[in-house]
């Protein structure tokens, strides 16, 4: 084709699609200038003008047929239609704006709220990571009893795994803690920090933005190396993303460290809820202020710990199939090095539980994310997943319906189209878009609800103690596009499903269809559909509710109202013995003595902020053998000041407090709650007794105290074990205060905690009552979620069932008319429409009701204080269901009984 | 419905480039024109007439302009375009060799 040709086409097929009206202006003039052309010839042939004018018309024919294949030729005739169609589409739309409404949003929700929720999971169960070929990542975890899967390495089986182990291309290890940094422009502030092995950056393969990342030759020797690798946010905060940060010198925890160089961006580590804001070499561990888990005596052997287990590592498999052989490699390494050293038994290092054969695993790196439990996360996003999916499915099925109830209304205009001669499938086509065109807005709608649902859903925390806040997620595109897909197939099946079966039929059936017949039973069963699943969602929102409400109804053994806590780390700034103590004691003395404050007390844990258990075993019982594991008993263990359970106004039943005596010998003396000293002594009495801890830890028991709960509201009974706080104590402590106004005197705590040298920043700073929430979060993130989507789900049904009834009122008028004329009672009248009404409903709610009661049992381990058949949950969701029917049958049942007969039957 | 089909498929398009390659003219005048040199043996219905100046126009074969008559109307005006007049050289020759092998055979026939 010339070239000249192609731009004349081009031009021309643009025309045709972009200036419609002006092309088709042209063609009308031309066609008019032939027509008087050619009765100007006629006249001319001694014709009169009128007759000229009706032979030109008769030779010419049918001026519209003309223009019709005159448009063939222009080959844009598909597009046209497609103008066409989505013109009238719209027209039609906008006349039935609350059937458009509906449908438009209730895909959007639909959509959005699956999109949301699904990215979430996503990102929480997947995790993707911004490294090199994720897939041939693996954590590597060893279980050092049965009890405690799932662990870090010690520090000697990282190194003979990285040096021995043939299976990996590359083993690395990292551990993670708070240290306290001072940049150059910025004052100290506490960060995570991560120490690496020089093969961690290698292995993971990731390469620095600025300057260099670390390497093999800056984790040779301990303590040789203070170099630093920034994160790109601290890179950001702390140097403005200027590349003169490379060579800076910072200080972390009072030592000075040269930046090397920036990680990625993007790059947070490879845990799940951890997100370093620097990193050093595995070997400046101990430099960068190692707080309270290790004595001084330890520290320099931090390396050599065989029992330490401190490490996590990730190796890259050389062959990505072959993990279970790497596995068994591994497990082999680990044998060796075991027979090397002389044995010591889990139980007596203070590991509770039997030893595991082969206790080297391997899993994917995002899926061991850092965490202790991930069959109770799994359990509850599934929960969530089962529940937005519900939505999902009730939005279609009420899209479905309002598709079918649409169909019936137009059927009379459908098969007044036909029978002009409409084709079926040009009928088909341009119902098809205004199908689309629904389906499409509705997917738009869902992009906008999706990416609102994903701010709200940040507010929220997964079991685990997984903020939403702290794991960066956005829309997934994969899930998107799905849940786009499904929303618009709903819209196209069930929107031309039922357009199609009405073009079929002939105009004398559509306009003698007043009744309604087939097609009406599918849109009952679609609306009990409806009501079940809404039903479902509804019992799974009451249960959560009356979870939440017993979790906060709860008798916890003491009163969290006037408790607020502060939690610092004094040790973390390279703070040592008596600075320690002193800190302690001026601290306290400021906090005593702020207004309304009647109690200051210190302790490791707050109550419910929960924690592991450790170990302890009844003294006669450790010297007879080898405690044997049956005899354990596993109890919380917090260090506390004397006048702790003063200030928490916990009873002491038996027994006595601790003195400052039981302070100054530090792990000699112990006081056990009820549920201790009745695991640990089944015979009675506890006080006087000895208990040991490790296999030589001994303590004697000198007090009983009443249960509370301590690890979260739904514990029951969880043995604890309290012993004194030592004057030096180096690790994270918490001040508990006591205070008529506990909201300001946390405030006041904060900064008289800080006031008192070394000034340790705040780690943390609550209300203990605000525990009894958290320890609540998930079930009220369960509430709020299901509570949100059960009553979308009742909106929608109640929209349903108003389609419905509304439906049925405008297809039955005239016989309603004649009742009404024949001197019909409105209960009369109003029984004509509601018996197939009630019947879906009443089924709907029966049938999701028993749904309900087998679908709770996935919530089993998430409910508290109430059974997953609560009466009352139950009772509310049916209560709930039927009243929206009722409210929603109101104003069609009105009109129905307002009708005028004359009118009605001068209708037809 | 289908599509007036009164002349040969395709002779049509040849016969108004042959005519615009004389001169160019509108639609009209094209109908009027081809009565006239046929001597009315070709009567072209206007209804296969003008889809088939569109198509040669879409086709690029032949190009439109809007210019004023003498007597001061509107009318579009078709011509022959550059590769219009190699398609018309082209399909002439091929004319030509089709018709006089029918025509060739034909005779046989009544032999």
């Amino acid at each position: 084709m010339a070239i000249d040709r192609f731009w004349q086409v081009a031009r021309l097929r643009l025309r045709a699609l972009l200036r419609r009206q002006s092309v088709e202006r042209d063609l009308d003039d031309e066609m008019r200038y032939h027509l008087e052309s050619e009765a100007a010839f006629r006249v001319e042939r001694g014709e009169t003008p009128a007759a000229a004018r009706r032979g030109a018309l008769r030779d010419f024919g049918s001026v519209e047929l003309h223009k019709d294949y005159a448009r063939d030729a222009r080959g844009t005739r598909v597009v046209d239609g497609l103008v066409r169609d989505v013109r009238f589409a719209l027209r039609s739309l906008r006349r039935a704006p609350a059937f458009t409404v509906v449908v438009v949003v209730t895909l959007a929700l639909g959509i959005g709220a699956n999109t949301a929720v699904f990215s979430m999971i996503d990102a929480v169960l997947l995790h993707p990571l911004p490294v090199a070929h994720p897939a041939g990542l693996v954590s590597i975890t060893e279980a050092i009893t049965d009890q405690l899967p799932l662990q870090p390495l010690a520090y000697p089986t990282y190194r003979a795994f990285a040096e021995r182990a043939r299976s990996f291309s590359g083993i690395a290890a990292f551990a993670t803690q708070d240290a306290i940094v001072a940049t150059t422009t910025g004052a100290a502030e506490q960060l995570q920090t991560a120490a690496v092995s020089g093969s961690y950056f290698p292995v993971l393969g990731l390469h620095a933005q600025v300057g260099r990342l670390l390497a093999p030759s800056d984790d040779d020797v301990p303590g040789a190396h203070p170099v630093v690798v920034l994160s790109d946010a601290l890179w950001a905060s702390a140097f403005h993303r200027s590349t003169s940060a490379v060579g800076a010198t910072i200080k972390i925890g009072n030592n000075p460290y040269t930046v090397v160089g920036v990680a990625p961006r993007g790059f947070r580590g490879t845990l799940l809820t951890q997100a370093p804001r620097l990193w050093v070499p595995a070997t400046m561990l101990a430099d960068i202020g190692l707080g309270g888990f290790l004595s001084a005596a330890n520290r320099p052997r931090l390396f050599g710990l065989r029992y330490f287990h401190y490490w996590r590592v990730v190796g890259r498999l050389r062959d990505e199939r072959a993990s279970a052989r790497a596995a068994a490699e591994l497990n082999s390494i680990f044998a060796q090095e075991k027979a090397k050293a002389p044995a010591k038994s889990a139980s007596s290092m203070g590991f509770a539980g039997r030893p595991v054969r082969d206790p080297v695993g391997l899993m994917p790196v995002n899926e061991a994310a850092g965490l202790s439990d991930r069959a109770a996360l799994v359990r509850f996003v599934s929960i969530l997943a089962g529940v937005v999916a519900l939505t999902l499915l009730i939005a279609c099925l009420n899209v479905a319906n309002l598709f079918l109830i649409r169909a019936g209304e137009r059927s009379l205009e459908i098969g007044l189209r036909s029978s002009l001669g409409a084709s079926r499938a040009r009928i088909a086509q341009q119902l098809g878009v205004e199908v689309l065109l629904l389906g499409l807005a509705g997917a738009v709608g869902g992009l906008f609800v999706g990416q609102a649902g994903v701010h709200l859903l940040a507010s929220f925390t997964l079991p685990g103690a997984i903020s939403l806040a702290d794991i960066p997620f956005n829309l997934n595109a994969r899930v998107l596009v799905a849940t786009m897909a499904l929303g618009i197939l709903t819209a196209v099946v069930f929107g031309l499903w039922p357009a199609i079966r009405t073009s079929r039929t002939s105009l004398i059936a559509s306009l003698r269809d007043t009744q309604p017949r087939s097609g009406v039973d599918t849109r009952t069963l679609l609306l009990g559909g409806e009501v079940a699943l809404s039903i479902i969602l509804l019992v799974g929102a009451g249960l959560f509710v009356r979870t939440v409400q017993a979790g906060l109804r709860s008798d916890l053994g003491f009163d969290p109202a006037p408790l607020a806590a502060v939690r610092v780390n004094p040790a973390l700034g390279g703070f040592k013995g008596l600075e320690l103590s002193n800190y302690y004691r001026f601290a306290t003395e400021r906090a005593a003595q702020l207004p309304g404050v009647s109690g200051v007390a210190l302790a490791t844990h707050v109550p419910l902020a929960g924690f592991g258990t450790l170990p302890f075993v009844a003294g006669d019982k450790a010297a007879t053998s080898e405690a044997s594991v049956d005899d354990q008993v596993n109890a919380g263990w917090v260090y506390i000041s004397p006048n702790y359970f003063d200030v928490l106004r916990v009873p002491i039943v038996e027994g006595r407090a601790f003195t400052p005596g039981d302070t100054a010998r530090a792990l000699s003396t112990a006081i056990v709650n009820q549920a201790a000293a009745r695991a640990l002594f089944p015979d009675g009495h506890a006080v006087g007794r000895q208990m040991v801890h490790a296999g030589s830890m001994r303590f004697t028991i000198v007090g009983v105290v009443r249960d509370t709960k301590y690890a979260s509201v739904q514990d029951r009974n969880v043995p604890m074990v309290f012993t004194p706080i030592t004057p030096d104590f180096s690790d994270d402590v918490h001040f508990i205060v006591r205070s008529t106004r506990p909201a300001a005197a946390l405030e006041q705590l904060r900064h008289a905690l800080t006031a008192v040298p070394p000034h340790p920043p705040i780690r943390e700073a609550r209300l203990v009552a605000d525990q009894v929430n958290l320890t609540l979060e998930p079930q009220r993130f369960g509430a709020t979620l299901v509570g949100t989507y059960s009553l979308l789900a009742l909106l929608i049904a109640s929209v349903g069932v108003y389609g419905l009834v509304a439906y049925i009122v405008a297809k039955q008028q005239r016989e309603i008319g004649i009742r009404i004329a024949l001197g019909a009672r409105p209960g009369q009248v109003i029984e004509l429409v509601a018996v197939r009404i009630a019947l879906a409903v009443g089924a709907g709610v029966l049938v999701g009701l028993v749904a309900a009661s087998l679908a709770s049992r996935a919530m089993d381990s998430f409910l508290y204080g109430v059974t997953r058949t609560d009466i009352p949950a139950f009772a509310a969701a049916a209560a709930a269901m039927i009243l929206a029917a009722l409210a929603a049958c109101v104003i069609p049942a009105r009109r129905a009984l307002t009708l005028d007969p004359v009118r009605a039957m001068r209708l037809e | 419905m289908s599509k007036p089909n009164d002349l040969v498929q395709g002779t049509l398009g040849i016969l108004i480039l042959k005519m615009l390659a004389l001169e160019s003219m509108n639609g009209w005048s094209i109908s009027h024109r081809l009565r006239q040199v046929s001597a009315d043996a070709l009567q072209v219905s206007h209804g296969s007439l003008y889809p088939a100046l569109h198509k040669l126009e879409h086709d690029g074969l032949i190009s439109a302009e809007w210019r004023t008559t003498e007597n001061n109307r509107r009318a579009k005006f078709y011509s022959l375009s550059r590769s219009g007049r190699s398609y018309l050289r082209s399909e002439t020759v091929d004319w030509v060799r089709l018709s006089s092998a029918i025509t060739a055979v034909l005779r046989l026939s009544e032999v």
